[in-house]
């Protein structure tokens, strides 16, 4: 113990291990997305991992071979990240006339250039005649410069045939509820604070629109024509026949009316300061917002604190608290009602998208709020127990409500993936609602949402076919008005071989991909069923690895290279907060639900396995960043205690906040230098913001918080966990390989898994 | 004192006019003399002179009495008792009256003072309470014009008042007063008529609680005080919510009305003020600049092709009509609520079209509310008669009581029929309620609004003497009115006027009785009787009944022989009474078909309302001849009046008309009355339009002004209120020397007295 593991990250994915034997499976710094093996040419114009990504970088030709291995068969997609896309100036777009597929870097010309081979469904084409012709700069242009045969990610300007109408500005509802705890908690103040911070940063160009709506046992609406001298609210007190109060100058254009929209967000925590309403007709608000925008489309945030208990969308139902953790667990996570589903649905269907931010003081029942942005193709954002008196979360709030309003934001999106004929999708998961067979509709494409697919083969892949590939296209209108066309194309190998599916194992998305069909296990039947499933596939999976490639002896216990952490990972996503057998709160069970359907893997993968920091001993260049301006980061720990020592400083991040554990052994200098407290006694405990002492300690640890929020679309709050203080098994829980009450070791996994194969 | 002297006197002091002032003492008798015993009162009748009483009445004792102090008690000094003039009973001072003795009475002893008004001391202060509802579907010049008239007015509103506002179009608007940063109102759909107590549950407003509404109070209850504020508090905001008023923003379809919600407006209204202030002096304000077309309410439906029911449609109950059942319950019914917590509703109704004031008329039956119509808001009309509503009396003061409560108490046998006047019952069965009613009867105390010092109520009695029963020769019959009222000033007040009529034996003292006959007093309750009959069991037969009392009444107290129609006379005090009964059966109060309902409406309103006076204008209009030969002459209403050489005013009450005769008016074109020598005509032509102005001034409404001459057009307005003496049918007859012909089918003036005769002298 203290010896950081020994590297791995370039351990053989083809070597068989035996998992008994080691105990380190993890390398000491973040696991990385396997390469796929191709030729260079391929590899280097082949799509970024963090935009798509299979379980099985070697996918197998035939479904018999697949099923062979065990192997969980998907692809996981983050189509509309931040990254710069280049764009396509010519205006041809040239698509397969079969299969409807983009141009893409795998093509393959004939005859001379002038003919080309679809690689997705291998007919050939005639190219368009002025192919090589830029009508812009109305000369020839070499093949070797078109941006679409040498990116594998590129977006083109979709010419008027791509829309079924002008493209529509941005227009966003806000719905806030304004029941007295959602003011005495701070939530309507912290809100509206928010987005008027942000308010002239909202992403949108001149023609963005704006409306607000806030409720309780009634609707309030606001009139901001930009002629009135101030903002005009409307009470609508009858609720039961919902009708808008005046026709129109409620949905109002944002640049007219800045000065009566930023009136409004400054007086409204002041308008419902006296509010008495415990009541709450969301159903009403959102029906009152889709008849403000349904004939053009937007975006609906909501913003609610206490459970909708009026009016159509009323959930009645309270945590039953003795079912946590039991065999009727499920029922629970199925929703109350259809109500969130169906009108997402139907908004849907006018081009509406919908997020969801919560700030419950207790249950609000996020199984079934949370179908409106599940149809609704947006965002859960959950903050339980929220008080603006706890600065942490309140700044947390604030910066994921700035992000939220200024990310890009794609309206009117259909999302379709392709892949070589012989692949199918069978299953899909993520935020949105499935218009026909292979088209998601996302009336808003969110750049922090992903989509997974799971896949099968139906039809053997072409033996002469060395290459599959998946091609992803995303038509969006942009918050400037631009209908825009957004290709992703992944090549992979495939293999006739099983040894090579094993070796070409991506073992996070792998387990990301099994997160996703074990929820829908758990939706469908019990909890203990999706944990068992959990389990089934690392038994199958290893067992066929045994019986096929291994060869070893039936008591032994061995792994691919590839796959030697997957009943690691495997065990942490028992214990995560969708699937522990830990009695938690059935919110908290729904958001992680919810999170980890929706999450991209970079994200993912630490809300599964968090990364764990030793800070204590952090040698000279680690924690300053370098002329680069790279932060090298300390090592990885694996997550248990036996890596621990003795007075050491230890931070983790979860993928949702950061924990740094301070054990009471920690040396007053440690202290002094980090916190700025002589002793351990007069450290405070809870979420906090690290003073600058100035110490060297000081320096790096801030460096590195900073450093890893700086990559994340949420905030990161820290919270300062004292060895012996009531958050102690807060942060001990997500010491996955210990046993931990009643929850199983990694050891006993392993027992568990070897003694279930056959 | 001749009886003229005694009417006037009692007119004058108390404000009541009998029709008869000697009352008979049988019931049958009582019945075969056609004219009901029954009296005009006006309550709070402008009395200057009256001093200042700040003390409560001492009242009767006896449970069932409770008539106070009056000076027609008898009274013993020395033991410090009364006996009630009404009831008999014996009653002790109370100890503050101790000092009570022959010259040192109070002044409700004080035989001069059969009129007295107490300003109660206990009772709290309650502010009145102004409900602004308003249109927001006119066009442009009108919505600027009614918002400026608005804000006006909340300087002409009582300094103490409280003020509030309801806008209306597709939708209904409360508007919360006192929002700082916004401008807040709370929006209801048109089309849906809400419950108070579920409008109450939405403004988050509580129940009204019964025990405190049992007197009216200062402080709103549970939150209403968002929608009603002092005007001092709330001016500025509130002229900034009115100035900022915007047209009705939906949509109007072509060849369509806009969608009115009137009806859901004033269910909105009625409903926040019997939750707020149960039983205390409020006025609601409706500015409506058209028909109600959806909702509770419905006039008409929104679309033009469908126009809006005439009496014709009414009486052929066509689809124009049809919604017109319907509106009138639901009018009925707010209407009915609003009356029993003592508010007031008022009807400024603008436009060229019917607005559906017929529908809406119980709001202002039932409350005493006014009705005024006009052509549009941006008019002089309007705007001056609106400023009028505010208008003070001689002392200063406001003249608009809130909340009264009348009170009869009369002799035990006299019995109260009822009473027709803005006005509902307060069920108070008694001692004194008879068993047949005419207007609204069954009660002994009545609601009324909205109370000034014209209101008058008419009430009819029965005499209750049982055969066996002989009132003593000599008694005398007592009625006392009571009037509990929120003064605007927010004292409660009380006046009382007691009154005394001789009893007479009809059998064998009749003569006595017919001297004591009012004729004038007589027409208007009679008219408001038959109007009252016309619009509840007898419809069109009323004017058969009108004959019929009529004949009956000169058969009873004509002097004639038997079937010989030239020797019929009436004594002298009944001798207008034919004339005034012919002019009602021409009346738009018995001849609607002229008229719209709407206006039907209004002119009942009015005549059910005003006092003998000004009643008997408008059945009988008045004309003054103006020419070189002397002063103005009051002439008849009759063709024979015009002439060229002479300048007509007539005054129908809603109408002032200058009529310039053929010659007056070609030197007026000439303009002679500019030129110097022609002073004489230039005064002639000024004399009436003064007189004129003087009657538009006082009156309200202000009534239309018409200017016109002889052969134009306008002139249609005299020639169809004038007695047609000749007409097309006789004019040859009687040559042309005199007067104009009236083209006509009616029977004139002489016509029917002939007919008249006729029958009063034919066999039983
Ligand atoms: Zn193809
Ligand atoms: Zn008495």
């Amino acid at each position: 113990p203290g010896m950081p593991p020994r590297d791995l990250g370039m351990a053989d994915p083809a070597e068989t291990v035996d998992l008994m034997s080691s105990r380190t499976v993890l390398p000491p710094a973040p696991l990385r997305a396997p390469v796929p093996m191709l030729p260079e040419s391929h590899r280097r114009r082949n799509c970024s991992s963090k935009v798509v990504r299979c379980t099985l970088t070697n996918v197998p030709t035939t479904q018999a071979l697949l099923s062979k291995s065990r192997l969980p068969f998907g692809i996981t997609i983050f189509p509309f990240g931040a990254e710069k896309i280049p764009v396509v100036e010519s205006t041809i777009i040239t698509r397969c006339r079969i299969c409807r597929t983009y141009m893409n870097p795998f093509a393959t010309f004939l005859s001379h250039g002038r003919r080309w081979r679809c690689n997705m469904c291998f007919r050939v084409h005639d190219l368009p005649t002025d192919f090589d012709f830029d009508p812009v700069q109305r000369k020839h242009i070499e093949r070797s410069e078109r941006p679409e045969l040498n990116y594998s990610s590129v977006e083109y300007i979709a010419p008027h045939e791509y829309m079924v109408r002008p493209p529509q500005p941005c227009i966003y509802v806000f719905l806030i509820d304004v029941s007295a705890p959602a003011v005495e908690s701070g939530m309507v103040e912290v809100v509206a604070q928010s987005i008027l911070a942000q308010i002239e940063s909202l992403t949108g160009d001149q023609r963005t629109k704006v409306a607000f709506i806030t409720y309780d046992h009634q609707l309030h609406f606001y009139n901001l024509q930009d002629s009135l001298g101030k903002p005009q609210m409307m009470v609508v007190p009858d609720i039961e026949e919902l009708f808008l109060p005046c026709p129109n100058d409620l949905v109002v254009n944002l640049e007219d009316s800045m000065d009566l929209v930023k009136q409004l967000l400054e007086s409204l925590p002041t308008l419902f300061a006296k509010s008495q309403s415990v009541v709450s007709c969301l159903g009403e608000a959102l029906k009152a917002a889709r008849m403000l925008i349904e004939h053009i489309g937007g975006r609906i945030t909501i913003f609610q604190t206490i459970q909708p208990n009026i009016g159509e969308g009323k959930i009645s139902r309270v945590e039953d608290k003795s079912k946590r953790n039991t065999a009727d667990e499920y029922q629970m996570m199925a929703p109350e009602s259809d109500f969130y589903k169906q009108f997402s649905v139907d908004a849907s269907r006018a081009q509406i998208g919908i997020d969801l931010f919560t700030f419950p003081a207790g249950f609000i029942d996020l199984a079934t709020l949370g179908q409106i942005a599940k149809f609704g193709a947006g965002m859960s954002y959950h903050y339980p127990s929220f008080h603006k008196r706890n600065v942490e979360q309140r700044k947390k709030a604030e910066k994921e409500i700035a992000h939220y309003l200024t990310r890009p934001l794609g309206l009117e999106a259909v999302l379709r993936v392709r892949c070589t004929k012989g692949l199918v999708m069978n299953s899909f998961h993520g935020h949105f609602f499935v218009r026909s067979a292979d088209l998601l509709s996302l009336p808003n494409v969110s750049p922090d949402n992903s989509y997974s697919f799971q896949l099968a083969i139906e039809e053997d892949l072409p033996e002469t076919q060395p290459y599959c590939y998946f091609q992803v296209a995303l038509l969006y209108t942009s918050s400037n008005g631009e209908r825009r066309i957004r290709v992703h194309t992944l090549a992979l190998p495939t293999t006739n071989s099983l040894a090579d599916t094993f070796s070409g194992a991506d073992v996070q998305t792998l387990i990301g991909m099994l997160g996703k069909m074990a929820i829908d296990r758990a939706l469908a039947t019990k909890l203990s069923d999706a944990r068992d499933a959990i389990i089934n596939v690392v038994v199958d999976c290893l067992s066929a690895y045994r019986k096929h490639i291994a060869n070893s002896g039936s008591s032994s216990l061995v792994s691919p290279g590839s796959l030697r952490a997957l009943p690691l990972l495997a065990l942490a996503l028992m214990k995560n907060a969708a699937f522990t057998n830990e009695p938690i709160e059935m919110d908290a069970r729904s958001h992680a639900i919810t999170l980890m359907k929706v999450l991209p893997m970079w994200e993912l993968k630490d809300l599964i396995y968090p990364r764990m920091y030793p800070l204590h001993n952090m040698d000279g260049a680690i924690g300053i960043r370098d002329k680069n301006n790279r932060l090298p980061m300390p090592v990885v720990l694996q997550l248990s205690s036996e890596h621990f020592e003795r007075g050491g400083l230890y931070l983790m991040h979860n993928g949702l906040y950061l924990l740094l554990y301070v054990q009471k052994s920690s040396s007053p200098e440690l202290l002094k230098e980090l916190f700025g407290v002589d002793s351990y006694t007069n450290l405070r405990n809870g979420p906090m913001e690290l003073p600058k002492t100035g110490a060297p300690l000081s320096d790096k640890v801030k460096n590195i918080v900073k450093g890893l929020r700086s990559c994340h679309p949420r905030f990161l709050v820290l919270i300062v966990v004292k060895e012996d203080s009531n958050l102690r098994d807060e942060f001990l829980k997500h010491l996955f390989e210990d046993k931990m009450n009643g929850s199983m070791s990694y050891h006993e996994m392993l027992n568990s898994v070897q003694s279930k194969m056959k | 004192m001749s009886y003229q002297d005694f009417i006037n006197q009692s007119e004058d002091t108390d404000g009541v006019r009998f029709a008869w002032n000697v009352l008979p003492t049988s019931r049958v008798e009582a019945t075969r003399m056609v004219v009901p015993v029954s009296c005009l009162i006006c309550p709070l009748k402008e009395r200057p002179d009256l001093p200042p009483i700040c003390y409560d009445p001492v009242m009767c004792s006896k449970q069932s009495c409770g008539a106070i102090l009056n000076p027609f008690c008898s009274i013993d000094t020395r033991s410090k008792f009364w006996i009630c003039c009404i009831c008999a009973s014996r009653n002790q001072f109370p100890q503050h009256y101790k000092e009570i003795s022959e010259t040192n009475l109070p002044a409700e002893l004080i035989p001069s003072y059969s009129t007295i008004e107490y300003t109660l001391s206990r009772a709290a202060m309650v502010p009145p309470v102004f409900l602004y509802v308003m249109d927001l579907c006119l066009d442009e010049e009108d919505l600027q014009a009614l918002k400026d008239s608005l804000v006006l007015s909340l300087s002409l509103l009582p300094p103490n008042s409280l003020v509030g506002l309801i806008t209306y179009g597709t939708t209904v608007q409360l508007h919360e007063l006192g929002v700082e940063g916004i401008s807040k109102s709370y929006v209801f759909r048109g089309t849906k008529e809400l419950e108070p107590k579920t409008l109450q549950a939405m403004l988050g407003i509580a129940q009204p609680d019964p025990r405190r509404a049992q007197q009216g109070q200062a402080q709103p209850q549970g939150g209403g005080s968002r929608f009603l504020q002092p005007i001092e508090k709330c001016d500025m905001s509130l002229t900034d919510i009115i100035e900022e008023l915007q047209h009705d923003p939906w949509p109007i379809n072509k060849g369509c009305r806009p969608f009115r919600s009137t009806g859901a407006a004033l269910s909105v209204a009625t409903g926040l003020l019997e939750a707020t202030y149960p039983n205390t002096g409020c006025r609601v304000m409706l500015f409506a600049g058209g028909p109600c077309t959806q909702g509770p309410g419905m006039v008409t439906t929104n679309e033009l092709k469908d126009t809006i029911r005439t009496h014709h449609d009414i009486e052929k109950d066509t689809t124009s009509a049809s919604y017109m059942p319907k509106a009138r319950k639901f009018y009925d019914k707010i209407a009915e609520k609003a009356a029993v917590n003592g508010h007031v509703v008022d009807i400024y109704a603008c436009h060229f079209d019917q607005t559906g004031v017929a529908e809406m008329s119980s709001l202002t039956e039932y409350t005493g509310g006014h009705i005024v119509q006009g052509d549009s808001f941006n008019t002089a009309l309007f705007k001056l008669t609106f400023q009028r509503v505010f208008s003070k009396d001689l002392r200063e003061q406001y003249n608009m009581g809130f909340n009264g409560n009348f009170e009869i108490k009369a002799s035990k046998e006299l019995k109260i029929s009822g009473v027709i006047a803005p006005c509902v019952s307060n069920n108070k069965v008694g001692p004194n309620v008879a068993e047949n009613n005419i207007g609204c009867g069954g009660t002994q105390s009545w609601k009324m609004g909205h109370i000034d010092n014209t209101s008058t109520l008419a009430a009819y009695f029965e005499i209750a003497n049982h055969p066996g029963q002989q009132i003593q020769q000599g008694s005398r019959a007592h009625i006392q009115f009571i009037t509990y009222y929120q003064h605007s000033s927010g004292d409660m007040r009380v006046r009382v006027t007691t009154v005394a009529r001789n009893w007479a034996d009809p059998s064998i003292n009749l003569p006595s009785i017919a001297a004591g006959f009012d004729q004038e007093a007589a027409c208007v309750l009679m008219a408001r009787y038959a109007v009252y009959r016309s619009m509840t069991d007898e419809g069109p037969d009323v004017l058969r009944w009108v004959d019929r009392m009529l004949i009956r009444l000169c058969q009873k107290f004509g002097n004639f022989q038997k079937e010989n129609p030239s020797s019929f006379t009436l004594p002298e005090n009944f001798e207008l009474y034919p004339g005034f009964m012919f002019h009602l059966r021409r009346s738009q109060f018995l001849q609607v078909f002229n008229n719209s309902p709407d206006e039907t409406a209004y002119f009942r309103h009015k005549l059910n309302r005003e006092d003998c006076m000004n009643a008997l204008t408008m059945i009988q209009p008045t004309l003054t001849s103006y020419s070189f030969n002397g002063a103005p002459t009051p002439v008849l209403l009759d063709t024979s009046s015009i002439s060229a050489e002479t300048i007509l005013l007539l005054d129908t009450y809603f109408l002032i008309l200058i009529f310039h005769g053929e010659t007056i008016a070609s030197w007026r074109k000439q303009k002679f009355q500019e030129q110097d020598g022609h002073e004489n005509f230039r005064t002639l032509l000024q004399t009436p339009r003064e007189d004129a102005q003087e009657i538009l001034q006082s009156r309200f409404p202000m009534p239309r002004y018409v200017d016109c001459e002889q052969g134009g057009s306008q002139a249609r307005f005299l020639l169809s209120k004038v007695n047609p003496s000749q007409t097309h049918n006789n004019m040859f007859g009687q040559g042309e020397s005199q007067g104009a012909p009236v083209l006509t089918d009616d029977v004139s003036l002489q016509v029917f007295m002939e007919h008249l005769k006729k029958l009063a002298v034919a066999p039983a």
